[in-house]
């Protein structure tokens, strides 16, 4: 096949040399294949030292990354309400911690023992070190743990998380960081869709956002790769619509899409050459034998049919486990933790090799030894051999068996082989420091020639938050039909699509109206166009009773809105309705800000119906706290991450259906540190009662989030006279009140 | 036990063959006073009778088979891709729930909970009903988890749980009686589809909020129906969405009406409730006992739904969801004593469980003074007990089945199928078949020394419990419905002569 070009061409970069040592800076390596160049690794260890450069206390359920002599990893900090996620630096050669970095999680489904889910990511180039946490809250740390900028997924682009706790790590390309997930947000992106997000390294600008497949059926965590297909830099991820998607990296234009299982994708895609290794353990969609390994055209474009699979093994159970690449061959744990050999070309099965009884973890493959671990908590060193498969050394974790399990994939570097257990860490190999990573090289991209012309326009920011009267520069990047960067646009127009303001060129000022605004500014140049989406949120306070509003409608500029909530009136007066029972709109929490803001006053009235013995829940939202009133249990609830109940504070409150009641959730952050977030209900109409009903003093407290509100109930739920005010007189000493104070001045 | 892997498997066989051979070819046959088959040669109902004990007194059935070699097939049908729902046998039809995966009818597609109805002579397929997967999606109806309820047959009527959390009563002979029985309104009334009698819907009329799945298998007793709601968390899994919706309700069979409910778990459900009620008479008393979302036993004066005794199957210090379990084991009442083991979700992977004799002649909290006896070293179980002459077959998700003394709770032997069991240990002619998630299934002798007769695989996970009726053994794997019978040619020593081959 294309091998041996495709083997010369990768390895003439001095960067991938196989005889330098490298960093592995994300979770499938240098290559994305899960391979390192690195040589004289252990052939056997023990727990107790042999061959155990060191270890430490320091447990997860994701894999480490290694950059220089750091190691980073994401895990968890704390119990109950002292519970974070946090990003550590270790040194690398000593497991010395360096530093670490937590983050709290809010408002989300995930279950605490799921947090720290992903695997950090670095920069080669800047050493900046990218974590993606279960919340949805992406940061960017430097290389001393200085926080570079950050971006509250969940309240800016609407991304779901789930009990499943199920989240992509992050990779990164030349100029940006790119992440995935479900999301429902507004505008064109509120349909619920698996959706890849790519910014802007440095400042966390959003530089595109594609949308490339169906209905999601799952929330996943397919690790992205990326690969030089025919000239053309893929990258290549498993979706939560069963599909597996390639966008050109640099433009998130969809190549192609291979459609292959009713349930979300978990597992990464293996490139090789112009051959792309997929697989799953779900249903598929031409028989009723689960699983699937199959090996599809890479080159090929728009939705891949049968034609386009090279060969294929139905009932493969491959749904968590990533394939590694070996020369010709690909190794893969199923399932049920049995580690297979096939040849990459034809997909016959060379051996297979029981490892265990359950799998999640991928394995590493160094100096032709495979790395793996297995849920059960064993360590496996093996040889592979072209007929079987040589168990050089397996050491069972722990002292409890069982106890200390292996979910997350190992990572070779500076002559060590580091894996994390859910108690430890441990280095493999020799002690001291290790060989350096060669300096960074910029990957040096070929220019298309003055004779290729221009495919695509990028405008930058792909999406931006506003305040009234704020100006923008936008820019305009021109791409070739293979996904490279051709020129800025010298020449383009600009057009408004639902924004008031003034366009001219590359600039935008927003409308100096205290008006909401939600719309698109369309740029053409070369004959292509581009958008960038804005939307101007006033300054507070904001007073919103839908009386302004077409029925029928939803604000535009909140999101996760559209087709769950809608504005209908009722007795010759507008509310807004959350909508009854249907696979999107049971539980639907929107935001309407930026996630900067803070030390605010949201109050709305609420009300709910009651239907087979059930009533549903209202409640409003704002600095990452949600006050509810539960129907069912009578309750009213502050809640700031509902399944860690440590959290929440509850008092018993007794409330009708079909009746209006008026919340008030006043979140404060303190003089010393701490955040004070009380909450109050009563019926609507009655003078406000003096006392808070609930109240909660958080010292790990969330400084800042987007005001909002929250239903859930199999039936409709109402919302009138939705007021956010600034708090007044400021806690002296605290951070002014801000009024959408945005996180990235243009 | 965590360290256990397959490569013991081969070595295992090897040095059990010879006794296996042996065994199979003397074939000691002990007189079987205690089954529960019902003696119509069926298998109408989960556990096959009312008091769900999972024993059949039916004979000649095959202890050996090879489905890669079609030893042994009689016939294979189709399923969907995933298969939860164990097959029942009565009338000389099989029905077993599934998935749409293997789709039937194209003009009812898309993800589906099938009951499907087979001939059970041939395998021909007869009828289904395909129901539409509930529109909140998985916190209610989990993609493609099919029907897991098992039907329970009385004569023409066919009662199940849908995966839409109704109860639904069919006519067995579906349309090819040519009527259109009891409803008319059927969506669909081919000769393939099947004929409604009554729905109860057990969302709209009691307000259940079914937690991943609602898979109840019915029981019944005189005029009255039983099942269990399934109502549980919502996907926060801290919250409980309807907690005025009962865990049991009691139904006229013949109307579809609600007779008696009882929601004494209120809102202490810890995740969902999935087990299923069984009835029996206990201390005179006619019991309907069920395993509720609070990890409680409670029994019930099955005519009037009155509560005479509940139990916590949880130790005091226990915490959800480490420690603490929830009850999705179905109870078995016989001689008077319940059996029943804890467990929770296989989701949740494995963990300790509980398996008690219950003594259900005393009255209110009885944990202690209706514990007979206690056996702490089963792990996590979702199976339901065989007990079978003085003692007890127990299987648990960790791949162990447990075999002990029925009146001690003393254990005789375990035996490791070293893969998650989410089936039952069913003892048919003195013998124990099990079947486990890789696929294997085992059949062993049912006596108090430790004897594996044969082992083989079914190709995917096998999640049923095999049932025998009239001459057949019927074993569903993921996706596919044995009927296994002894044919001519490969029996006697043939048979011997092949397992010893196989060494």
């Amino acid at each position: 096949m294309q091998k041996p070009v495709f083997l010369l061409f990768l390895f003439a970069s001095p960067a991938l040399s196989p005889l330098i040592a490298g960093d592995w800076t994300d979770y499938r390596g240098p290559q994305r294949n899960g391979v390192s160049q690195e040589k004289d690794l252990p052939s056997s260890w023990s727990p107790s030292g042999e061959n155990l450069a060191w270890k430490a206390p320091i447990g997860g359920r994701s894999a480490p990354v290694i950059h220089g002599n750091s190691l980073y990893l994401m895990n968890t900090v704390g119990k109950g309400s002292t519970l974070q996620e946090r990003v550590m630096c270790l040194n690398a050669d000593t497991g010395q911690v360096r530093w670490e970095h937590r983050m709290n999680v809010y408002l989300s489904d995930v279950p605490p023992h799921r947090a720290a889910w992903a695997s950090p990511a670095v920069d080669p180039e800047t050493g900046n070190v990218y974590a993606f946490g279960v919340g949805g809250l992406l940061v960017a740390l430097d290389r001393s743990g200085k926080l570079v900028w950050q971006r509250s997924m969940v309240e800016e682009q609407g991304l779901v998380t789930t009990h499943g706790g199920r989240t992509a790590s992050p990779v990164v390309h030349g100029d940006l960081v790119i992440v995935g997930g479900v999301s429902t947000g507004w505008g064109e992106l509120s349909r619920a869709a698996h959706r890849i997000f790519a910014l802007d390294k440095r400042t966390g600008q959003f530089v595109w956002i594609s949308t490339p497949g169906g209905r999601p059926f799952d929330t996943t965590y397919s690790p992205p790769t990326i690969a030089d297909v025919d000239g053309v830099k893929l990258f290549v991820v498993g979706g939560g619509d069963g599909a597996v998607h390639a966008l050109k990296v640099l433009t998130g234009e969809p190549a192609w899409k291979f459609e292959m299982t009713k349930r979300g994708v978990n597992t990464g895609v293996l490139v090789y050459g112009r051959n792309a290794i997929v697989s799953h353990s779900e249903e598929n969609l031409d028989t009723s034998e689960m699983g699937l390994l199959a090996s599809v055209d890479a080159t090929a474009r728009g939705a891949l049919t049968a034609k386009d699979v090279k060969w294929k093994i139905p009932g493969f159970q491959g749904g968590y486990s990533n394939a590694i690449l070996d020369g010709d061959r690909i190794f893969q744990v199923d399932n049920g933790a049995n580690l297979f050999a096939f040849d990459f070309h034809t997909g016959k099965q060379l051996w297979k090799q029981n490892l265990g009884t359950i799998q999640k973890a991928s394995p590493v493959l160094a100096d032709g030894k495979i790395y793996v671990g297995t849920e059960n908590g064993k360590f496996f060193i093996l040889k592979p051999h072209q007929d079987h498969c040589e168990i050089l050394d397996s050491d069972e974790l722990g002292t409890v068996p069982g106890k200390e399990q292996i979910l997350a994939s190992g990572a070779v570097a500076r002559g060590r082989v580091y894996f994390i257990s859910t108690e430890n860490i441990y280095a493999l190999g020799r002690k001291g420091a290790g060989p350096a990573a060669p300096p960074y090289k910029p990957e040096t991209a070929r220019a298309p020639g003055s004779d290729v012309s221009p495919a695509h326009l990028q405008v930058i920011p792909a999406e931006v938050i506003l305040r009234p009267g704020e100006s923008i520069r936008l820019r305009a990047r021109l791409f070739d039909a293979k996904g490279r960067f051709h020129s800025e646009a010298a020449a383009f127009e600009s057009k408004l699509e639902g924004l008031k303001g003034a366009v001219q060129g590359v600039n935008f000022a927003a409308s100096a109206d205290k008006e909401p605004q939600a719309g698109v500014i369309r740029v053409s140049a070369a004959g292509l166009t581009g958008t960038a989406r804005v939307r101007v949120v006033p300054p507070l306070p904001w007073a919103e009773d839908f009386e302004t509003l077409a029925a029928g409608t939803a604000p535009r500029y909140w999101v996760n809105t559209q087709g769950k909530y809608v504005v209908r009136e009722i007795e010759r007066k507008k509310v807004l309705v959350k909508l009854a029972d249907n696979a999107f709109t049971k539980r639907a929490r929107v935001f309407m800000g930026p996630g900067t803001m803070s030390n605010y006053t949201v109050e709305c009235d609420v009300s709910a119906t009651e239907r087979r013995r059930q009533m549903g829940d209202a409640g409003v939202v704002g600095q990452r706290y949600q006050l509810a009133l539960f129907g069912n249990h009578q309750r009213l609830e502050l809640q700031s991450w509902q399944p860690e109940t440590e959290r929440t504070a509850l008092v018993d409150f007794s409330w009708k259906k079909d009746t209006w009641y008026h919340l008030k959730l006043q979140v404060e952050n303190l003089p010393d540190g701490k955040v004070r977030a009380r909450g109050k209900a009563w019926p609507a109409g009655d003078p406000e009662p003096g006392k808070w009903l609930v109240e909660r003093v958080d010292a790990l407290g969330n400084k800042e989030g987007s005001p909002g509100i929250y239903a859930d109930a199999p039936f409709e739920v109402f919302f009138d006279n939705f007021k956010v005010t600034a708090n007044a007189p400021p806690a002296p000493g605290a951070k002014p009140a801000t009024s959408a104070r945005l996180e990235h001045k243009q | 036990m965590k360290n256990r892997t397959r490569q013991t498997r081969g070595w295992f066989w090897g040095a059990t063959a010879a006794t296996a051979a042996l065994a199979l070819w003397i074939g000691p046959h002990f007189a079987n006073v205690f089954a529960s088959d019902p003696g119509s040669g069926d298998w109408p109902m989960w556990g096959g009778t009312a008091d769900r004990n999972m024993v059949s007194n039916a004979k000649g059935i095959v202890t050996k088979w090879d489905v890669a070699k079609k030893e042994n097939v009689k016939w294979v049908a189709a399923l969907g891709s995933q298969t939860y729902g164990n097959p029942v046998v009565a009338g000389g039809q099989v029905y077993v729930g599934t998935n749409n995966e293997g789709l039937r009818d194209p003009k009812q597609g898309g993800d589906r909970g099938v009951l499907m109805c087979f001939r059970a002579s041939d395998g021909e397929f007869l009828w289904q009903q395909a129901n539409e997967k509930l529109p909140a999606g998985r916190v209610n109806d989990w993609p493609f988890q099919g029907v897991c309820s098992s039907p329970l047959v009385e004569g023409d009527r066919v009662y199940y749980v849908s995966n839409r959390c109704e109860v639904v009563c069919l006519d067995a002979k579906g349309f090819h009686d040519g009527n259109n029985d009891g409803v008319t309104d059927e969506k669909f009334k081919g000769e393939k589809d099947a004929d409604v009698i009554w729905k109860f819907d057990m969302m709209e009329e009691v307000g259940a909020s079914p937690h991943n799945m609602a898979n109840s298998s019915p029981v019944s007793y005189g005029d009255l129906l039983f099942v269990m709601t399934s109502n549980g968390q919502d996907e926060s899994h801290v919250h409980i969405p309807s907690p005025k919706a009962p865990a049991i309700i009691a139904l006229n069979k013949k109307t579809g009406k609600l007779v008696w409910e009882d929601n004494s778990v209120g809102e202490r459900i810890l995740h969902g409730q999935w087990s299923s009620p069984a009835v029996g008479r206990i201390g005179g008393v006619v019991q309907v006992v069920s395993g509720q979302g609070d990890g409680w036993i409670r029994g019930y004066e099955a005519t009037t739904g009155k509560k005479l005794w509940e139990f916590d199957s949880n130790p005091k210090d226990s915490v959800w969801p480490k420690t603490r379990n929830e009850v999705i084991s179905t109870p078995v009442i016989h001689e008077g004593l319940v059996y029943i083991a804890n467990g929770q979700d296989p989701e949740h992977g494995e963990g300790v469980g509980h398996l008690y004799a219950i003594d259900g002649t005393k009255r209110g909290d009885i944990t202690k003074t209706g514990l007979v006896w206690h056996y702490d070293k089963i792990r996590r179980s979702i199976s339901t007990g065989a007990i079978y002459n003085g003692m007890v077959f127990y299987s648990d998700f960790s791949g162990f089945l447990h075999c002990l003394d029925a009146k001690t709770g003393k254990v005789y032997w375990t035996h490791d199928m070293l893969a998650a069991i989410w089936g039952s240990a069913i003892v048919i002619d003195g013998k124990v078949y099990l079947g486990d998630e890789d696929g294997d299934v085992a059949v062993l002798e049912a006596s108090k020394v430790k004897k594996l007769i044969y082992e083989t695989n079914l190709g995917s996970s096998v999640y049923c419990t095999p049932v025998a009726s009239n001459g057949t053994l019927f074993i569903a794997n993921r996706n596919q419905l044995y009927a296994l019978e002894e044919s001519k040619k490969a029996s006697g020593w043939r048979a011997v002569l092949d397992l010893w081959a196989r060494r």
